[in-house]
């Protein structure tokens, strides 16, 4: 019986391997990077799926064999005790350790460019206001700058120009949220009484997905946005169009449908 | 897995299923049988053609046989037990000009001679025939003012065919919010020395609370009738209504503190039959007990 | 596995251990049948409870009768209902029966609407409500034979609106403000006057924008059919409601008797609001025009007026929304004087027990906050100021031909609309709204 359930267990990390090898064929990937950063954070899950990957499929294989051969069936060997080996452990202490500080140095550069080094004078393309469950925008008005009587607000549906750097102020109104913006390789969580910067260059134009990444309450499935992501010429007129909407003091014609 | 922990297990599904089981039960207003749709009837309903009906129905609705005798009703409604102190309203806006007058509550107020102040008490049939001498007033425009940040008359009658005036006679603004059931809302700001009026659609079987949300303590009521015989009593607690056509009627009696006013035990909900025969009729003295009122 | 382990560790065990170990591992399993099957019977039915749940319930809701108003407002009790053998009791019992009876003739129930013929959609008179949209929002989540999608309104509303539209779905006694009780048939934010009804475009714009400050969230990213079969639908249950509290205050309140015909309940008590809802876009409040062209020497001015009108005596809005439009206005008035919804200042010591969620106290607009639930355009403002909010104690305060003592004439309302605009960016507003990591500040974030 113990070959059986010995295969039966490197079923596991076979199929699970071979499924790593088939989701990217399948479309069960990660998203189309559409940002400048976004390689970095590519590479970086690369990096370590591989890492774990080997150290996965060598674990798995070691498990294996050690029930393939002392299956209590077959095994005839007499039972050996041992008080361990210390420069066994020495090792399997030090390889991780030394690991997770090489991955940990290594990634510094990636962890900087996406969460410390806010761009200067660059001002704010649109602050986001997390709430229960939706995203509030605001965007600098004619003036150029947020904070005042012309700002244009709107909701859950955020464009963005394309091609240039973008910083985004997140903030929350009330529990923790997250800005989830998978083509563009961002997440970031919101924090009540927090502004925080979270800045990228989007490559091309498209419409993605903006979603909560943080469980923020029972509707948080709720929050679901959508990114646009225009040329700057699009972008500016959108803005226009919404700074006009949005000062509106008489009824506009008919909605536009 | 130890016998404690077994406890737990159960303890941990009971209270599973009682969540699962009120979890069901959703808001529920009052513990009342609630019957469901008659299918049967519901389709009877939808395939009906009714016309015909409901015309003969509102003909002979609207036609009550015409008085020809008439008569008055009066009375008198005592407080029985040591007259009650109406509070001091707080005044916690425009203090210069509210400030200055005595404003109290007027829920409940006794007279010097401890009679029963603001009772309504009104005729509660559905189809009457109104005495001749009330036609010149029906189509009367009603004034119903804010004075002194209080509204005077405290509790106005009129008809559902009168138009109802709110004036404002103080030195600033007011505001009259009023919430007629089955009836168009209202609230409009009336500025010092002006008037806006409202016309009631449909009449009320209870008097309707006008407040002023800026000056929050104010609180009046108007009520509007299709027929117009409502009297309000008076600082000595009598009332008189006059003119009634002759007969076995329904009447209601009303106090803003309690709603309907049982001021005798058979008055359920404040409701009496009464006879009214041609001439004067009197209701004579009526003791209202102050445990009413949860004195 | 005993044998497993007698095998490996024969050469070091006892024989007396190995029985040891035997016994445990057998009095684990076998020695306590009583509580394991009960506790393994206990669990399956708990877990049955958890998969069953509400459904054999909710597989077929019915719209729940409006107790609320009959108990609060039309001068029932409930022991009116509940004395057995009564004949008053049985009379009520009849009433309520023939109300459910005849509300299901005329709207059916939320997995199948109907509507009487005279009142669906009709193009040339723009009148009516459109059934093919309200089957569209009607009914249990998810597709319909024909692969349209159903049950739109149990999917995004009902658990605050409640299958009926009372504003009482299972999360609504959690929300500040309560989800809106579309029985009543009041809106607050709207463009029409104010008794009247929203019009559809109003009802689309609330769904899309969603209201800020308030738990009502946007559906702005909605196909537009779905939103209009929601907005379509939201009508419906408004109509329906209000068709109820019609049948009850003739039937309770005033004690008539209805007849048990469609023309009768058609013609007084459906009909009329029907056509409420049809005279709403003929009501829509429109301000005069501006000029186009503010220069910020115009804004800097209107401002100024604005700020003067705001603490004039006869427009008293200082007197709830305080003196620097903190919302404070009313906060030193004792409990009985706080300001309430008109359907929550109905509710008092002696009828709250027939209401189906707590009374709540209604907060004056904090004007600083730059947070506008009906609209932030300075067009909604207008319309907040000229015709008040309905249902809330802010009254309509605008001068128009409708009503002409109103004190706030319309160039004093748009000075007005620009001082509340600008109130969130005014100095008092400190610590300022907006605090710039790109442009000014470089803290370098840690």
């Amino acid at each position: 019986m113990g070959k059986f359930w010995s295969i039966l267990f490197l079923m596991v990390p076979v199929l699970g391997i071979a499924l790593f090898f088939w989701a990217p064929s399948a479309g069960y990937w990660l998203p189309r990077d559409n940002s400048v950063h976004g390689y970095q954070i590519d590479h970086l899950f690369n990096f370590i799926l591989v890492l774990t990957g080997v150290v996965f499929a060598a674990t798995e294989g070691a498990l294996f064999w050690f029930v393939w051969r002392y299956d209590a069936a077959t095994n005839r060997d007499p039972i050996k005790f041992t008080h361990g080996s210390h420069n066994l452990e020495v090792i399997w202490t030090i390889l991780p350790a030394a690991t997770l500080l090489f991955i940990a140095i290594y990634q510094m550069n990636a962890w900087a460019d996406v969460k410390m080094r806010v761009p200067k004078n660059l001002p704010p393309t649109v602050e986001v206001t997390a709430r229960q469950f939706e995203w509030r925008l605001r965007y600098p008005g004619p003036d150029g700058k947020l904070g005042t009587m012309d700002d244009i607000h709107h909701v859950n549906d955020m464009h963005l120009p394309a091609g240039e750097e973008v910083l985004i102020e997140l903030k929350s109104m009330d529990v923790l949220h997250d800005l989830f913006l998978p083509h563009l390789r961002v997440k970031q969580d919101a924090v009540p009484g927090m502004s925080i910067p979270v800045w990228f260059r989007a490559k091309d134009v498209g419409t993605f997905d903006l979603v909560c990444a943080e469980l923020c309450g029972w509707g948080h499935y709720k929050m679901k946005g959508r990114a646009t992501i225009q040329s700057r010429a699009e972008y500016d007129k959108w803005l226009e169009e919404m700074a006009v909407a949005q000062a509106a003091t008489q009824e506009p014609e008919k909605e536009e449908e | 897995m130890s016998m404690p922990s077994d406890r737990f297990l159960l303890a941990t599904c009971l209270g599973l299923m009682c969540c699962c089981a009120s979890g069901c039960g959703g808001v529920a207003t009052a513990n009342i049988p609630v019957p469901s749709p008659d299918p049967k009837l519901s389709k009877e309903i939808r395939e009906s053609s009714g016309t015909a009906t409901t015309a003969s129905a509102a003909e002979t609705e609207a036609t009550p046989v015409a008085a020809t005798t008439w008569g008055n009703l009066s009375g008198k409604f005592l407080y029985d037990g040591p007259a009650p102190d109406s509070a001091r309203l707080a005044i916690t806006k425009d203090e210069q000009v509210c400030g200055k007058h005595d404003l109290r509550d007027e829920s409940l107020e006794v007279g010097a001679g401890g009679g029963l102040k603001n009772v309504v008490i009104f005729l509660a049939d559905k189809k009457v025939s109104v005495h001749p001498d009330y036609e010149a007033t029906a189509k009367d425009t009603i004034k119903f003012d804010n004075d002194h940040c209080r509204f005077e008359p405290h509790i106005m009658p009129m008809r559902t065919s009168q138009t109802l005036q709110i004036h404002n006679s103080d030195p600033l603004s007011h505001n009259s919010n009023l919430t007629p059931l089955g009836d168009r809302p209202f609230n409009q700001l009336i500025s010092e020395n002006n008037a806006v009026t409202y016309q009631f659609g449909k009449q009320q079987n209870v008097p309707v609370m006008v407040t002023c949300s800026i000056h929050p303590w104010m609180k009046g009521y108007v009520f509007p009738r299709d027929n117009p015989y409502v009297a309000v009593t008076g600082e000595d607690g009598s009332f008189e209504i006059k003119n009634l056509p002759a007969g076995k009627h329904d009447f209601q009696v009303w106090q803003e503190a309690v709603n309907g006013l049982a001021a005798k035990p058979e008055w359920k909900k404040g409701k009496f039959k009464l006879e009214i025969k041609e001439g004067d009729n009197d209701l004579g003295t009526i003791q209202v007990s102050a445990a009413l009122f949860g004195k | 596995m005993i044998k497993a382990i007698a095998v490996e560790e024969g050469s070091n065990l006892t024989t007396s251990q190995i029985e040891l170990a035997k016994r445990l591992m057998s009095e684990r399993s076998f020695h306590r049948p009583f509580i394991s099957r009960a506790s393994s019977a206990l669990v399956i039915a708990a877990l049955m409870t958890f998969v069953v749940g509400c459904s054999t319930e909710n597989s077929h809701p019915e719209f729940r009768l409006n107790l609320q108003d009959i108990l609060a407002k039309m001068g029932q009790k409930p022991e009116d209902f509940q004395r057995s053998g009564d004949e008053d009791a049985r009379k009520n019992y009849a009433k309520l029966q023939f109300m459910a009876t005849a509300l299901h003739a005329a709207f059916g129930d939320p997995d199948d609407p109907y509507l009487f013929p005279e009142v669906q959609w009709n193009a040339e008179e723009k009148k009516g409500l459109d059934l093919r949209k309200i089957k569209l929002a009607a009914g249990p989540f998810g597709g319909s034979a024909n692969g349209e999608q159903r049950g739109l309104f149990r999917q995004h509303c009902a658990h605050c609106h409640g299958v009926t539209g009372d504003g009482a779905g299972p999360t609504a006694a959690f929300l500040d403000p309560y989800p809106r009780d579309y029985r009543q048939g009041a809106f607050k934010f709207k463009s029409t006057e104010r008794t009247a009804k929203p019009t559809t475009d109003d009802l689309k714009r609330i769904l899309r924008d969603g209201i800020p400050g308030t738990a009502m969230p946007s559906f702005l990213l909605l196909p537009n059919d779905e939103i209009e079969a929601l907005v379509e639908y939201v009508k419906y249950l408004s109509v329906r409601g209000q068709t109820e509290i019609n049948l009850a205050i003739d039937l309770f309140s005033n004690d008539e008797e209805v007849e048990p015909k469609k023309e009768a309940i058609l013609e007084t008590y459906l009909q009329p609001v029907v056509d409420d809802w049809a005279a709403a876009e003929e009501l829509v409040v429109r301000p005069p025009a501006r000029s186009e062209s503010q220069t910020e020497q115009d804004l800097r001015e209107s401002i100024a007026k604005g700020r003067e009108i705001f603490f004039r005596k006869d427009a008293q809005c200082t007197k709830c929304h305080g003196p620097t439009g903190l919302g404070d206005g009313n906060d030193g008035a004792p409990e009985k004087d706080k300001l309430f919804d008109d359907w929550n200042k109905e509710k008092t010591p002696e009828n709250i027990a027939y209401w189906l969620l707590p009374k709540k106290e209604l907060r004056p607009r904090d004007l600083r906050m730059g947070i506008f639930r009906g609209g932030r355009r300075p067009l909604d403002i207008f319309r907040r100021i000229h015709q008040g909010i309905p249902g809330t104690p802010m009254p309509a305060g605008g001068r128009d031909e409708k009503n002409p003592t109103g004190p706030l004439k319309p160039e004093e309302i748009w000075n007005l609309v620009d001082y509340v605009r600008s109130l969130p960016f005014e100095d008092a507003s400190e610590p300022a709204q907006f605090e710039s990591h790109g442009a000014t500040a470089m803290v370098e974030h840690p």
